[in-house]
């Protein structure tokens, strides 16, 4: 019984903690990333850069236009990646779930491979006219369009089941990968080279007029995400008793979809994609500081953001003056991992 | 009054409920029986609004049930069904307190935090409140779910409200002590002011404590009234087949179902 009591108190220390400890390693993590790289910048020099004070122009120029864009990019891209993957797990009450399931990837993909390999000849006007934002907007309408698709098929007669959604996920996701396929075979070299590296994930070379819509679709739609943690606790004992229990739970379920839909779009756009940190980063926190969403929420954010900053500074650091893909380090981070989570839960289950 | 009024269900070709009628008052235990396939859940189902129906009407002290919110029925009605898909590792404690969501309003933290502790201890799962959820025994979880329906329900009962509790199968899976137990909470929460609907499938148990019973076949009531009324010797080898009946209460005994040796 003492035992037990300690355990309680030591999670409940724990949730109390995890924000303030996550929060400070995320300004750790943020200013270790802008000073590592090619050239090292010390903090002081950082901060005098950040203040507009120094006169160094090629540091100057190091900070706010490479690492800065990169680096918020990657902490937004994280957190919300990270925030989907836990609403995710929760609407699928499997806390194997990812929004990949949903087909917002499959879609995303779809929309950036056609724009690499058609853009040249069938969409030659939508490239031409959008230059680099291109391939960004056809993935970001790819996954919009995927995801319609797969919410008028989930949605009927005033219901809007998870089965079905998990169905239409899987059928949709098997035909645009056929899709993609098909693309592949008839690209040429230069185009095979582009869609293999957009679909490893990179988080380079991104300046912030391209990243503004990103980052407020991420935001609004984790603060969206954020309000939802108690009627998702409700929902994970069963769709009838939350019902019961007073949630609206159709209107739950399209809420979380619309919003995950939007926010794992926006930033598989313009990164491409990055596997497992939607589905470690929630995952690791529940082992931590148990299911209640009114922590997982926020404290996978904060984790999502420090993960992926982490993974980006690993990326471009450790094989200088080359970087690895991101999408690589988060994969193989997390395909190790699944596999533990798995076979610990085999042997709990015996 | 909890009143469903000519009930009618199909699903394609079949008829899961044929003109059902049903009521229940505040204070009193109705319990409806019936052999498998009968359309009990069904008929509990419809009285919660889960199902939709072909014909007839649900109605909740004078309202139309499709006339309340979600969130207002949260208030006046708590329901117990037969699974639980909870495969998270919430504590006994946070389960409970998820009942506080149809209150938050109108109480304060304190006075909801005192709903849970009652009701636990009340199905005697208190000691077990930072136990999780997922570790439990059958019997301990049907004891948590039915402590989170009794936290749901007791401020409308403080507040001297009409409220409802349904229950589907409420001792599936606990032995004989907890049985009686879980049905003595029932009989408890009437008596402060609920009207409760079980759906049992001991018929023992049944007639132990239901002050009316509801006996369904194949999607019909067949008969309702008092258990003795009920559970005669004929009706019990017309619908369920076997040649029993009811024995009341000798002695210092609860109502038992004598079943002939010849039982087919």
């Amino acid at each position: 019984m003492l035992a037990l009591g300690s355990t309680v108190i030591s999670q409940n220390q724990h949730r109390r903690m995890a924000i303030p400890a996550l929060f400070v390693a995320c300004v750790i993590v943020f200013f270790i990333a802008l000073s590592k790289g090619g050239v090292v910048i010390s903090i002081s020099e950082i901060i005098s850069i950040i203040n507009q004070t120094a006169d160094d122009e090629l540091k100057h120029a190091i900070i706010w236009q490479i690492r800065l864009p990169r680096l918020i990019l990657a902490m937004i891209v994280g957190a919300g990646l990270a925030a989907c993957g836990a609403a995710m797990q929760a609407i699928f009450r499997n806390p194997l779930a990812d929004p990949g399931l949903i087909g917002v990837s499959s879609g995303a993909a779809l929309g950036a491979v056609a724009t690499i390999v058609l853009g040249t000849s069938l969409f030659a006007n939508f490239s031409d006219s959008l230059g680099i934002y291109a391939v960004p907007i056809g993935a970001f309408l790819g996954c919009i369009g995927v995801c319609v698709f797969i919410y008028r098929l989930s949605a009927h007669s005033g219901q809007f089941t998870i089965i079905s959604l998990l169905l239409a996920g899987i059928a949709v996701n098997a035909i645009v990968g056929s899709l993609i396929g098909v693309l592949t075979l008839i690209s040429n070299d230069q185009q095979l080279r582009d869609l293999t590296f957009w679909s490893m994930g990179s988080l380079a070379g991104n300046h912030f007029a391209m990243m503004l819509p990103t980052i407020a679709l991420i935001i609004f739609s984790c603060m969206a995400l954020l309000r939802l943690g108690k009627p998702l606790n409700l929902y994970l004992l069963g769709e009838a008793q939350a019902k019961h229990l007073g949630i609206n739970v159709t209107k739950l379920k399209k809420q979380v979809f619309i919003y995950t839909a939007l926010c794992t779009g926006a930033a598989v756009a313009i990164t491409g994609i990055i596997g497992f940190v939607g589905f470690i980063v929630p995952h690791i926190v529940r082992l931590v500081l148990g299911p209640d969403h009114r922590y997982l929420m926020p404290t996978s954010i904060l984790g999502g953001a420090l993960l992926l900053s982490l993974a980006d500074l690993f990326a471009r650091t450790v094989m200088l003056p080359a970087e690895l893909p991101i999408g690589l380090i988060t994969s193989a981070i997390g395909g190790p991992f699944f596999l533990i989570m798995l076979l610990k839960t085999y042997q709990r289950r015996g | 009054m909890l009143l469903g009024t000519n009930l009618t269900a199909k699903i394609g070709c079949k008829t899961l409920l044929d003109n059902v009628n049903f009521m229940v008052k505040p204070h009193e235990v109705v319990v409806i029986i019936g052999p498998n396939g009968a359309g009990k859940s069904s008929l509990l189902k419809a009285l919660c609004g889960d199902i939709a129906l072909t014909g007839g009407a649900v109605s909740i002290n004078q309202q139309n049930l499709d006339d309340y919110s979600i969130a207002e029925l949260a208030q006046l009605r708590a329901v117990l069904t037969q699974n639980y898909e909870l495969d998270f590792p919430f504590t006994v404690n946070e389960v409970v307190d998820m009942a506080h969501v149809a209150h938050q309003e109108q109480f304060s933290n304190t006075a909801l935090k005192r709903f849970s502790n009652n009701a636990m201890q009340a199905l005697g799962v208190y000691h077990l409140a930072q136990q999780c959820f997922t570790r439990l025994s059958g019997g301990e979880k049907q004891r948590t779910q039915l402590a989170r329906v009794l936290c749901q329900l007791q401020p409308s009962l403080i507040n001297k409200q009409s409220a409802y509790l349904l229950i589907d199968e409420p001792t599936s899976s606990l032995d004989l002590y907890h049985q009686y137990e879980v049905m003595t909470q029932a009989r408890d929460i009437a008596k402060q002011g609920a009207g409760v609907v079980a759906v049992v499938h001991d018929l023992s148990l049944a007639a132990s404590f239901a002050d009316r019973l509801y006996m369904m076949d194949e999607g019909e009531v067949v008969a309702s009234g008092t258990p003795e009324e009920v559970l005669s010797q004929t009706r019990l080898n017309e619908i369920y087949k076997i040649n029993a009946k009811l024995q009341i209460g000798l002695n210092d005994t609860l109502p038992h179902i004598l079943i002939n040796k010849k039982a087919c």
